[in-house]
Formats: structure tokens, C-alpha cells, sequence
């Protein structure tokens, strides 16, 4: 079953080539570019069930590795490149016509994103710390080119920003990764063995140099996860890249950074104990919670909001592997699927409300329940997921969190986060009930017209999933929710 | 040998702190050059007996870092491509100076522990490499211009490198990933130059400065 592995990594690069060569746009390119997302989707799943019967994969002599942890967050993150590319099919003609994007962009989109998705599936996948980080180096590169592709001056600064402050995270993270290293290489192991996660997490390491490695770690990729205070890139580059690269940024590489923390905490916990690990996740977690709580009241452009909350959403997820136990850290790896689905969702309906009024001037769109019902009903909808009111998944996620934070004797810190995404959730629902209600300004009327296409039909499917997944998770994926769980150790 | 390898990493500690008493874009640039040929030097001394790859990367180090990438910069400032300027540092150059010391303190202080407990063999060449990486990072933080921060960005990776070599000299994984690093990095380099960010960055700065906003859609 190792085949499947290297398919996961070849389809989106096979696609990439393919559409290299086949020309500035055509149809056929956009189905097959969302075909080759869906294909990855289907390998995560299978993979899910292999894992769950038999076991860990492994592949490569050990440069992949696949348990129910990896295939979980595969299958998430084919999930948001699939809505994106669905999104994208004609997106990047009559919707963005006008944004200064390049005839060219759509086959850029697909070419870059396939490339980006095959290096985020070699990251979840990779069996060791240097493989994962050589991955997120090609995820890094990819995505600025992503951010920066339509040349506008913004566009550009915003990938500059993005690409110096992750190769910064990328160069601390390495550093973490040397130290690590240099701690297994002094308990014995050699070459590629003391790079492996089963290695790592013998309990064998030297304490301060797992300790010190760990720091610089993490700080290294919870930059790329968007964790404040490291999150500057991330507002800046949501907001300058087409609504499809916003969408694939945020739901895909937001949690395959996540999976990074995830599985370097749970190294650091199984050598040197969950205190030092768990409190300073705890620490970042939090930090993120007060930074969105307090930007998301002072923005007016809707594409920067939503960045803001998936920095929220980014605490949430490690403040849920910071309180450690069964509760919160199933709560945490559901938040990486719940909140993928939210904001790709947000997202889209972003991009379709800025096609529509001509900006993404929050102040300046209005009554858009009455010009373009349609659109205003899935932006109300995708509020509900993002912010996470019940019924939609992501109030499950959070209540797991929260509810498992208690329990393990947080008290503290987990009303702190409540009543931080309680200021969240305020101010988002101030911000959609004044885009959505009253009469549109005369000068700002909005393109009303409803269209079917597979733009709408991707958020209708993905409102429509975060809704009844929230309502009743079915069994099957609550047990692969249970073996990531075991997969980081969670007893 | 080992002795020429300490002079060389201490060389390299003093030119990081140089440049961070320096504030024209030239001069940091030449700094750089010196500094990747003290550190293509040390990798080449560290791995002449125990590995061909660390004495490879070595001279790659000093092709790159020390000729190729500085000369490319260097032509890209005199025809104009890169203007070198940009926004005032935010840090006076006294204070640059200071925290840098303390950031050799520091990193001293925390790498040569490291060293004696994973019982490196060349003591001093990790906490140099830990020393230059922190200086590196804090030049990128506080200049303002695209040109710098690149220069910033290569101090790093020549930290990063230098104390991954002195990890283990003799295998061959960690000087790899340490060159994958360089990779991103001159791929940084080539999309700062092919992209002319700092002329973009020019242009962003006087489209702001009548309406203050950049446009409509980025309101």
C-alpha cells in the first residue's frame, strides 16, 4: 500500500506539468486540476482506513510515514484545495476581471497550487523532522509565488513580508531541528534514525538540549502556523492574494502547520515531560486569542478579518494540545478540519461579495441581504461556522477544548479563551449584521444577479457539511479522530 | 587544524557584529562576502579530514555566498535595479551595536554548554554559528530596506550552516538541510531581483502618500 504515498505526492505534481504544458486556460485543465485535489482527498481517506486496520505506513525507508494523525490532516488539507479549485473555475475571468490579475493567472493558480499541495502532502507524511522541514520549504517557496503572483505593488509587499518572516521561522525552526539532532546523535542514534519521530520520542534525549531546540521550533513553525506574536505575515498576505490563493492559504497551509507543532510538541513531551512543551503552547495559544480579539475590532477590510480569525482559530488549536488529555486534544485535531471548512468557506463568500460591490471595504458594503441574497445568506452561514455557534462543527471543537481545559485543570485559562471568542464573535456579528441588513448605498449597488456554477455550489457543499458534521459526526470519523489522538500519545 | 578552525569562527562573530555597525548597503554587502569566505574557509578546515560534503559545502559557500550572489548585488545596486534605500533602521546604530554584543553574550552563554554536553569536537564553532544566526535574524529586523534584509537573511544562513556542520561534521545529513536552507535563501535573492522589489516598494510608498490607502479594493 506504500504506492499510495507516492501517488499522494505525484498526481498534484504529475497535474502541475500538465498544465504547464497545456496552454494559457482551458476547461479541461481547470476539471483536471480539481480532479487531481479530489484524487488526493480519496488517497487521505484510504489511507485513514489502512491505518486505522492495519497500523503505521511506512515508505522510503522511513522518509514517510503515515498513521491516522497524518491521513487526518491529508484529507483536510485536500479537502480545502478542493473547494479552492473548484472555486477557481472561471474565477479568474468574469469575477476578477478588472484586479490587475494577468491573463495568465489561472493557469498559474493551478500550476502553483498543485505544486503546493504536493509539498504540503510530503510534509504531513514525512517519517522525520528534516523531511518535514524540507517540505515546508517548498510550501513556503510555492505560496509566494501564490501570494505575489498577480504583480500589484501590495500583492508584492505582501509577499515579501510573508517570504522574509517565513524563511526567518524556516531558519529558527532548522536551528530547533539541529539541536534535536545533536540530543539523539549523543544518545546514539545515527544518520536518518535520530531525525525519526519514534527515535525522538524513545525518552532517551539530553533534557536542556530537547528543551532549547524545542523553543527554537517551535517559534520556527508557529510562524508558518500564524501563532502571535510571530503572525505578521499573515494579515498582509490573506488580504493582497486572489480569493482562491486566501482560500487554499488558510485552509490547507494553516493546518499542515498546526500537524508540525502538533507532532514537535509531542517529541518534546515524550523526552523531557508535557510542562515546559505544554505551557509555552499554552502561552502562544493564548497570545493568539488576545491579538485576534483586539485586531478584529479595528478592521474594515473583510479579507483582513477573517485572517485574524484563523489566528484565533490557530490558538485555539494549540491551546487545545496545551491542556493536554483526551478531551482537548481530540477537540484540537477536529478544530484543524472544522476551522479548515469555516474559513475556506468565509473565504470564498469574501471573494464573491468583493465581486459583486467592487471592494472589500467592510464600511462600504451594505444591505446585502436585499442586492444579493444569495451571497449575504452564505456569508451569514459562514459567520456561524467561523466564529463557531452552534450547530456548526467548529462549536463542537471549541467546546471539546474548553470543556477538556477544565477538566485538566485549566479553569483559568480556558474562560480566558471563552470569553476571548466571545469578543470575537461580537464583533463579527456587528460587522455581518451592517453588511447584511439595510438598503445599499445608491453609488455602491452591487451586482445582484445569482449564478449557478461550481463557485456556489462548492460553498452551498461546504456550508452545508460544516452544518450537519456538527449535527452528527458519523462514526467512522469519530474513530479516526480517536487514533490521531493515540497517534500524539493521548491517553 | 582545530585551531585555525576557532580563529576563523571568531572572525566570523567579530564581522556579524561589524556589520551591524553599519548602515550603507555596500558596505554590508562587502561584509557578507568576507564573512561567507571566513565561514566557506572554516567549513573546508572542518571537513577536510572527516568529510568531503562539509568541505564541498565549504567551497560552495565561498562560489555562492562569497563571489557570485555579492557580485549580482553589488551590479543590481549600480545599475539601479536596487536602490538601497529605504525606511530609516529602527534602531540607532549605538543600540544596534549593543544588542548585537549582548546577543554574542548570549549566545555564548546558551551554545557552548551545548557544545561541551553533546561533546562537540570544535568547541567554539557552535555558539559562533548560534551567535551569527541571532545577529542575522536582528538585521532583518530593524533595517528597513529589501536589500538588507537579504543580507540579514544570508548572515543567518551562514550561522544556521556553520553550526549544523559543527554538529556533526561527519554525517552528512545535517550540512544537507543546512543547504537547503542556502537554496531558499538564493532563491529569496533571485525573487527580490527578478520581481525588483525595492523599486515596487518605492512606487507602494508614493502611492500612499496622497490618498493613504493604496487603492480602492485594499481599503
Amino acid at each position: 500500500m506504500s504506492w499510495l504515498i507516492y501517488a499522494a505526492v505525484a498526481l498534484p505534481l504529475a497535474m502541475a506539468v500538465l498544465v504547464l504544458l497545456g496552454g494559457r486556460r482551458s476547461m479541461l485543465d481547470e476539471i483536471a486540476a480539481s480532479l487531481a485535489s479530489a484524487g488526493v482527498l480519496a488517497i487521505g481517506i484510504t489511507l485513514a482506513v489502512y491505518t486505522q486496520r492495519h497500523g503505521v505506513l511506512v515508505a522510503a525507508d522511513g522518509w514517510f510515514r503515515v498513521d491516522a494523525l497524518s491521513a487526518f490532516v491529508l484529507i483536510t488539507i485536500a479537502g480545502g484545495a478542493l473547494a479552492a479549485q473548484l472555486y477557481a473555475v472561471g474565477a479568474f475571468e468574469p469575477a476578477e476581471r478588472g484586479t490587475g490579475i494577468d491573463p495568465d493567472a489561472g493557469q498559474k493558480f493551478r500550476f502553483l497550487g498543485q505544486l503546493f499541495l504536493s509539498s504540503l502532502a510530503v510534509m504531513v507524511m514525512a517519517g522525520n523532522l528534516g523531511g518535514l522541514w524540507i517540505a515546508l520549504e517548498g510550501t513556503l517557496l510555492t505560496s509566494a509565488l501564490l501570494v505575489g503572483f498577480n504583480r500589484r505593488t501590495s500583492s508584492l509587499e505582501a509577499a515579501w513580508k510573508y517570504v522574509i518572516i517565513g524563511t526567518v521561522g524556516l531558519g529558527l525552526a532548522l536551528f530547533g531541528t539541529v539541536l534535536l539532532y545533536v540530543a539523539a546523535h549523543s544518545a546514539g542514534a545515527d544518520g536518518l534514525d535520530a531525525l525519526r519521530w519514534q527515535h525522538a520520542i524513545a525518552g532517551v534525549l539530553d533534557v536542556r538540549l530537547v528543551k532549547i531546540g524545542f523553543v527554537f521550533a517551535l517559534v520556527g513553525f508557529g510562524t508558518l502556523a500564524g501563532l502571535a506574536p510571530m503572525h505578521l505575515w499573515r494579515p498582509d498576505a490573506f488580504r493582497a492574494a486572489p480569493t482562491p490563493v486566501s482560500a487554499l492559504l488558510a485552509g490547507c497551509l494553516a493546518p499542515a502547520s498546526l500537524y508540525a507543532v502538533f507532532r514537535l510538541h509531542h517529541v518534546a513531551a515524550q523526552s523531557i515531560g508535557p510542562a515546559l512543551p505544554s505551557m509555552l503552547l499554552r502561552g502562544f495559544g493564548l497570545t493568539s486569542l488576545v491579538v485576534a480579539a483586539l485586531f478584529v475590532l479595528v478592521q474594515r477590510d473583510l479579507k483582513r478579518l477573517l485572517a485574524f480569525s484563523s489566528i484565533e482559530q490557530a490558538g485555539f488549536a494549540v491551546l487545545g494540545v496545551g491542556f493536554g488529555g483526551r478531551l482537548a486534544v481530540t477537540g484540537a485535531i477536529l478544530h484543524l478540519l472544522s476551522h479548515s471548512m469555516a474559513i475556506v468557506l468565509s473565504y470564498l463568500v469574501a471573494g464573491d461579495l468583493e465581486a459583486r460591490y467592487r471592494t472589500r471595504n467592510m464600511l462600504r458594503i451594505r444591505g446585502a441581504l436585499t442586492a444579493a441574497p444569495g451571497s449575504a445568506r452564505v456569508l451569514v452561514v459562514a459567520t456561524a461556522a467561523v466564529v463557531g455557534v452552534p450547530p456548526f462543527l467548529t462549536f463542537s471543537s471549541r467546546f471539546l477544548i474548553i470543556y477538556g481545559g477544565v477538566e485538566r485543570g485549566h479553569p483559568v485559562e480556558a474562560c480566558l479563551a471563552l470569553a476571548l471568542s466571545a469578543v470575537v464573535l461580537s464583533s463579527f456579528a456587528r460587522f455581518v449584521g451592517a453588511m447584511t441588513l439595510g438598503e445599499p448605498a445608491p453609488s455602491r449597488r452591487p451586482d445582484g444577479r445569482f449564478r449557478w456554477g461550481a463557485s456556489t455550489l462548492t460553498m452551498v457543499a461546504l456550508g452545508a457539511l460544516a452544518l450537519l458534521l456538527g449535527i452528527a459526526l458519523p462514526g467512522p470519523l469519530r474513530a479516526l479522530f480517536g487514533a490521531a489522538a493515540d497517534a500524539l500519545g493521548v491517553v | 587544524m582545530s585551531q585555525l578552525v576557532q580563529v576563523l569562527a571568531t572572525l566570523v562573530v567579530l564581522s556579524g557584529l561589524g556589520m551591524a555597525a553599519n548602515l550603507r548597503v555596500q558596505s554590508l554587502i562587502n561584509a557578507l562576502a568576507a564573512q561567507s569566505m571566513l565561514v566557506g574557509g572554516a567549513l573546508f578546515s572542518l571537513g577536510w579530514h572527516s568529510s568531503r560534503m562539509v568541505a564541498g559545502t565549504g567551497v560552495v559557500v565561498v562560489v555562492l555566498k562569497a563571489i557570485v550572489v555579492p557580485g549580482w548585488l553589488r551590479a543590481s545596486l549600480r545599475h539601479g535595479h536596487s536602490t538601497g534605500q529605504g525606511t530609516e533602521p529602527s534602531l540607532s546604530l549605538p543600540s544596534s551595536v549593543i544588542v548585537c554584543a549582548l546577543l554574542a553574550v548570549l549566545g555564548y552563554a546558551v551554545g557552548r554548554p551545548i557544545a561541551v554536553t553533546a561533546n562537540l569536537g570544535t568547541r567554539d564553532v557552535f555558539p559562533a554559528g548560534l551567535t551569527l544566526a541571532l545577529v542575522g535574524t536582528f538585521i532583518m529586523i530593524v533595517r528597513g530596506t529589501a536589500m538588507s534584509q537579504v543580507v540579514g537573511l544570508m548572515v543567518l544562513g551562514n550561522g544556521v550552516l556553520l553550526a549544523a556542520v559543527a554538529s556533526a561534521p561527519a554525517i552528512a545529513l545535517l550540512p544537507q538541510l543546512a543547504l537547503a536552507f542556502e537554496v531558499l535563501v538564493l532563491a529569496v535573492v533571485i525573487g527580490m531581483q527578478l520581481f525588483r522589489i525595492e523599486r515596487a516598494f518605492d512606487q507602494l510608498e508614493q502611492a500612499r502618500l496622497p490618498r493613504g490607502v493604496d487603492d480602492e479594493r485594499d481599503a
